[in-house]
């Protein structure tokens, strides 16, 4: 019976749908910096996709088809009045100790070879840093370092050539050294 | 391997998705240049910051709880729409005629999910408090602009009426794909017309014939006029505060141009 194939089949997507959810909201909040504008663009992104549930293509990445509705979404409603770098969420901080006091043990960043020029560097650093960034590096490199999306994923998340999305996480990543290079010392 | 090409491999090699061959030769020009080696080791190190330090922002229990019960909605709207309406035909065929006089009217159904969105993006542009856009109010100039700016070719006649105002246009977006959004105006009121891929959308059934025969869509969702019509692959939508009658002589000289 047809009916109950796509009922079936919309209920296994609205639970594949949830369970992105917080790579959704993840990437909404690095790029609204507001937890309030960043559930309203998850709420949404959810309402588009079921209500377009049929249109996805069964086989390609939902993630991805979703975190896109996410960066549209965000695109038309703050285009105008979103500025270069994320400071709502960290207002205030500018040269204090963070809101939640100083950092804790397992807030450091142990020397494991890899981070050794950072050890002294803090959880909160890194946020901070990237929220500085502007956003055309921010977002490809939470895409790539956070939500394990590959280049090529990335493209089609930012509707840009492939070239252009590794070229700004190359960018992104050395402006970040150079916030850090502060805080490591 | 030259540094250009080691550039491009760097970010699969970080990934560990490049392949044997590839990943050798890499790792041989490396060895003998340092340019190349300390912008390995600065984009390692970066990578592994933000994958071990950043946080990773977690939905709160309570937009998952609301997102759940808008799936039970749905869940549920579907199970009225399906068995209300079958239980109710049963009772009527049980109980006769008097029965189903006295049985609910039926429930309206739904309006498509294409009308309520581009109403939602329309409600969403008119609250902007500055509506000029990016592409200027010239028809050539704007038709040039968003070449280039839209993955589709946009083959309009945007001026087809003197009695509406064509106030500019920006790209915009729609679900998963772009949008050419241009605004007019008559009088006080406002009209959108988005032109979009159409691609896996559905458009809704039942149509009406314009004067001169393109099949244009009319609907009315929370007391706006929408009208919907294909054309080469585009999904074409009008959508204003004016009434079907009025706004059917701007759909009607789009769409037969």
């Amino acid at each position: 019976m047809p009916g109950l194939q796509d009922k079936e089949r919309r209920r296994d997507f609205d639970q594949q749908a949830l369970a992105h959810l917080d790579a959704l909201y993840n990437l909404a909040l690095w790029m609204t910096g507001e937890p309030t504008d960043a559930e309203a663009l998850v709420q949404e992104t959810f309402l588009k996709a079921l209500r377009f549930s049929h249109q996805f293509q069964e086989g390609t990445n939902l993630k991805a088809w979703l975190l896109k509705i996410v960066k549209n979404s965000y695109i038309n409603r703050y285009r105008k009045r979103r500025s270069e770098s994320l400071m709502p969420l960290f207002e205030g901080w500018e040269g204090e100790e963070p809101p939640h006091g100083p950092a804790g043990a397992d807030d450091l960043i142990q020397g494991d070879g890899e981070l050794g020029a950072l050890r002294s560097v803090v959880r909160s650093d890194i946020d901070k840093a990237l929220a500085k960034l502007p956003e055309e590096f921010r977002i490809p490199i939470i895409l790539s370092d956070l939500e394990d999306l590959s280049i090529g994923e990335i493209s089609g998340v930012l509707s840009c050539p492939k070239g252009t999305v590794k070229s700004r996480i190359f960018r992104g990543r050395r402006l970040l050294k150079e916030l850090l290079k502060d805080y490591g010392r | 391997m030259d540094c250009r090409e080691a550039i491009e491999y760097l970010e699969d090699f970080l990934e560990e998705k490049l392949g044997e061959g590839q990943a050798s030769a890499l790792e041989a020009h490396l060895n003998l240049c340092s340019g190349c080696a300390a912008e390995f080791h600065l984009q390692k190190e970066m990578k592994a910051a933000v994958r071990q330090m950043a946080t990773r922002h977690a939905a709160s229990p309570q937009l998952r709880a609301s997102l759940r019960q808008t799936e039970a909605g749905r869940v549920a709207a579907r199970w009225l729409q399906w068995w209300v309406p079958a239980a109710a035909f049963l009772l009527v065929l049980g109980l006769g005629t008097a029965l189903y006089l006295a049985s609910p009217p039926a429930r309206p159904s739904a309006p498509p999910a294409l009308v309520v969105e581009v109403v939602n993006d329309y409600i969403r542009f008119t609250q902007r408090a500055r509506q000029e856009e990016a592409g200027g109010s010239d028809p050539q100039q704007l038709i040039k602009w968003f070449q280039g700016r839209l993955d589709f070719g946009l083959d309009l006649a945007v001026d087809g009426r003197k009695d509406f105002q064509l106030v500019g246009g920006d790209v915009s977006y729609f679900l998963d794909r772009k949008v050419a959004c241009l605004l007019y105006r008559k009088g006080p009121h406002v009209i959108t017309l988005s032109v979009l891929r159409r691609e896996g959308i559905e458009v809704p059934k039942g149509s009406f014939l314009s004067e001169r025969g393109h099949p244009l869509y009319l609907a009315q969702h929370r007391g706006f006029t929408v009208i919907l019509w294909e054309r080469n692959d585009l999904l074409h939508a009008l959508v204003s505060d004016l009434d079907a009658k009025e706004l059917t002589p701007l759909a009607t000289s789009i769409a037969n141009t």
